[in-house]
């Protein structure tokens, strides 16, 4: 009968009744018994015992479970010192007395299984009695009738010392030539498991650079995910543990602190994943998770280690090191090897000095180090984009007050100067009709250039602060009953700069509002609803051509509030007309012209427009007449809004 | 238009940038509101503690330097609790629950508005918010529409 146990002997041997076969040839008419121990699971590979060729001694003994496993022990020994010792065969006594030969198996140094043979009398050497005697106390010992071992003893085969050796001999060619074949086989399975671990590490790295470029995860996430790959790495290079060690700060500056543990004794599972100077009764807290690990000093992490914990450093044989470049600092990926036990079972263990193993680690440890600096860069660009949000808050309050202040003194004058003109138009006395319209178009572009300045510091507020980011804000609204009056209210403030740039008319289509009476419900807070439609005609107001007509038109559009502003200058090409809703982005077109802007008037517009639930969209331009050579470019920005049900201001 | 015929209406005028507030001041004398303008809160409430029932409105910056409080609390140094905590004592310590109030501010985070709204509803309503920049004409319209 043939034990088909899978071990390392049939892995790499392969077909165990061929090996019998030869094993047989080997050994030719032999009488005794022989079987094959199997190195990693103590298994006979051949049930002996069973065998019509087993000698009755042997047979009648391995009969009784407790002389079975006297037999078994016995061999299981043998197996041992055949392991250490070099020679290719052992000759010994078994434990009855019976002469039996050991010749072990090695594959590639490691031994694999160790040939039984033997159970018989050596020529004339007296052995026959001391197993008669030996025979005499096994049956009392084991409690079996007188005559069940002794009277099998003459049975036992006898034969000479040269003709042990010759079959010793053999036997051993045989275990030579099948190490000879395993070894071959091993080298096979060597490289296959070296590429599949080459391509399990790939995967690996991957998914770690996957998981941990994610901007949107915490800190914390992100060591608990290096934990996860660091662990999943340990199991494939069968490491007892690993660890990813950083600089400590402050005081600590000296030590490297362990933020992942994978794989090490419970007492070692003190993680620490903020980065923030810890106080010393926090690190006490964390016993054994604060260790030396000084990358310039090799060792020094596995000293550390042994200071700590000696039970687990005396199973350590290697530390490898690789190096966490972490920006201006380094920190340490660690694995803790065992050359013994293959302790993560994974039948792979890094080997000493192996540059494929030794460069996937490099290629993890990069992978952690890249992705740690891509987050803190990315924590250290919020910092900065926070403090420049709080500047510019602070920069555009102290500007609308400015602006405010002159808007408010030009309004004041402006009122004067209607006043006296009205009911004491003598107080002009020698002022000529002309320098009177001077000085109250002097008064309007104070008042106009107020007006922008203000405006542009409410844009640096709202494009630093953006109202869609507000989700808390309980904001104000007002469902407009005269939409066509609001927007002239909007328009108005445009009336100058666009008698200014000479353009021929804005013009609000009253008519076209009336449908939305009663059923556009807007922003009121800061007027944030007047203030994306006046960036709107504001910029028709900057790219618009002289002569042209800027319109602002109104209407149901698929059941949605729709308000158009058209205009006539500069091309809006289809490449630009979602760009130009970024935020700094200016058109080439607009650029050229050399026309004052920042790019982040639309930008604005669009967010608080859909802030409002609407969206905010630019058409490519349409070519239009030619004029003084120019070309005229006919551009519409629609807002859409939803629109509520018929006389909902009723409700 | 000089002046609208009404009878003399008492505003008072809180701001710590009197530069700014110039302006509103200018056009409410114009016609003919008698304005007292304050800088701090501390000559407000001195103010207030006097004669407060002679005024028909404030109109009161919400954002105010701390003042009268020890530097390490903050309802006296953030200015928006000062705004808040001014509040407090013209309705609760200087018991003027009737006049109405218009805060002014550059501020434009309405939950700041809310906290006022929510205490202001045991006052019967009586503030409101304009928000800056606005032109006088504006405060001159809310004020005429509050008293």
């Amino acid at each position: 009968m043939i034990e088909t146990t899978q071990s390392r002997f049939v892995e790499l041997i392969g077909d165990v009744e061929a090996f019998r076969l030869m094993l047989e040839g080997a050994l030719g008419r032999w009488e005794g018994a022989y079987d094959v121990l199997l190195a990693d699971t103590h298994e006979y590979l051949y049930n002996a015992i069973e065998s019509e060729r087993f000698c009755g001694f042997c047979s009648a003994l391995r009969a009784y479970p407790e002389g079975d496993a006297l037999c078994r022990e016995h061999d299981t020994e043998m197996a041992r010192r055949a392991r250490t010792n070099q020679s290719a065969h052992m000759l010994y006594k078994c434990h009855a007395g019976l002469t039996d030969v050991a010749v072990p198996i090695r594959v590639g140094g490691e031994l694999v299984a160790t040939v039984f043979f033997g159970q018989v009398l050596v020529g004339d050497t007296g052995d026959h009695d001391v197993v008669m005697r030996r025979a005499a106390d096994l049956e009392e010992k084991l409690g079996m009738p007188k005559g069940t071992l002794t009277s099998q003893v003459d049975h036992i085969r006898t034969v000479s010392r040269a003709e042990l050796d010759d079959k010793s001999a053999r036997v051993k060619q045989l275990a030579d030539w099948v190490s000879h074949l395993g070894a071959e086989r091993l080298d096979y399975q060597k490289r296959m498991r070296t590429e599949h671990h080459q391509l399990k590490a790939s995967e690996i790295i991957r998914v770690a650079s996957e998981q941990l470029n994610d901007s949107t995860i915490s800190w914390d996430q992100f060591w608990a995910r290096t934990e996860r790959a660091v662990d999943k790495m340990r199991v494939l290079i069968g490491a007892m543990a690993g660890m990813v060690l950083v600089p400590g700060r402050g005081a600590r500056r000296d030590k490297h602190i362990a933020v992942v543990i994978s794989g090490l004794p419970a007492e070692f599972q003190g993680r620490m994943y903020e980065l923030d100077p810890l106080t010393v009764d926090e690190m006490q807290g964390l016993k054994g998770a604060v260790v030396h690990a000084d990358p310039e000093r090799p060792g020094a992490v596995h000293r550390s280690i042994m200071e700590w914990d000696s039970s687990f450093a005396q199973r350590v044989d290697k530390v490898f090191k690789i190096k966490l470049s972490l920006g201006e600092q380094h920190g340490v990926l660690a694995y803790f090897m065992n050359e013994d036990d293959d302790v993560a079972g994974g039948g792979f263990k890094i080997d000493n000095g192996s540059r494929i193993e030794m460069t996937m680690l490099e290629q993890f440890a990069a992978a952690i180090g890249l992705a740690f600096n891509n987050r803190r860069l990315a924590d250290r660009r919020k910092d900065a984009l926070n403090t420049q949000r709080v500047w510019l808050e602070k920069v555009s309050h102290q500007l609308t007050q400015a602006f405010g202040t002159v808007r408010g003194h030009a309004s004041n004058i402006q009122e004067f100067v209607h006043e006296l003109q009205e009911f004491y138009p003598e107080s002009f006395g020698r002022w000529t009709p002309g320098d009177l319209k001077w000085f109250v178009d002097r008064v309007d572009d104070v008042m106009y250039s107020a007006n922008n300045g203000a405006r542009l510091a409410a844009n640096l507020l709202r494009s630093a602060i953006s109202p869609k980011s507000q989700s808390n804000v309980d904001w104000e609204y007002a469902i407009i009953g005269d939409v066509a009056a609001l927007m002239i209210e909007i328009a108005r403030d445009f009336q100058g700069p666009a008698q200014l740039r000479k353009i021929g008319r804005l013009n609000v289509d009253t008519d076209s509002f009336a449908p939305l009476n009663g059923r556009l419900k807007i922003i009121t807070t800061d007027n944030l609803f007047k203030h994306a439609i006046g960036n709107l005609i504001d910029n028709a107001v900057k790219y618009s051509f002289p002569g042209t007509e800027i319109r602002v038109v109104g209407g149901i559009n698929a059941e949605m509030a729709m308000v158009e502003v058209h205009n006539e200058g500069i091309e809006l090409t289809s490449r630009d007309v979602e760009r130009i809703f970024e935020y700094g982005f200016r058109s080439d077109g607009a650029t050229a012209r050399h026309a004052p802007g920042t790019g982040i008037g639309l930008y604005v517009a669009r967010e608080i427009v859909e802030t409002h639930g609407g969206t905010l969209t630019a058409n490519p331009s349409r070519r239009g007449r030619t004029t003084g050579g120019m070309r005229h470019w006919h551009t519409t920005f629609t807002v859409l809004l939803p629109l509520l049900p018929q006389n909902a201001a009723d409700h | 238009m000089l002046n609208d015929g009404s009878a003399v209406v008492r505003v008072l005028v809180l701001d710590d940038e009197p530069e700014h507030a110039q302006p509103n001041v200018d056009a409410l004398r114009r016609r003919k509101y008698d304005v007292v303008q304050t800088m701090t809160v501390d000559e407000t409430l001195e103010i207030l503690r006097r004669e407060g029932q002679s005024f028909r409105v404030l109109v009161l910056d919400m954002l105010m330097p701390g003042s009268g409080g020890p530097a390490d609390r903050e309802e006296f140094t953030n200015p928006v609790e000062t705004g808040m905590r001014l509040h407090r004592t013209i309705r609760g310590t200087l018991k003027l629950v009737e006049v109405p109030i218009i805060f002014t501010s550059v501020v434009r985070d309405p939950n700041i508005r809310e906290r006022i709204r929510e205490e202001e509803r045991k006052y019967r309503n009586k503030v409101s918010f304009l928000t800056k920049p606005f032109l006088p004409v504006d405060l001159i319209d809310r004020i005429k529409k509050v008293t």
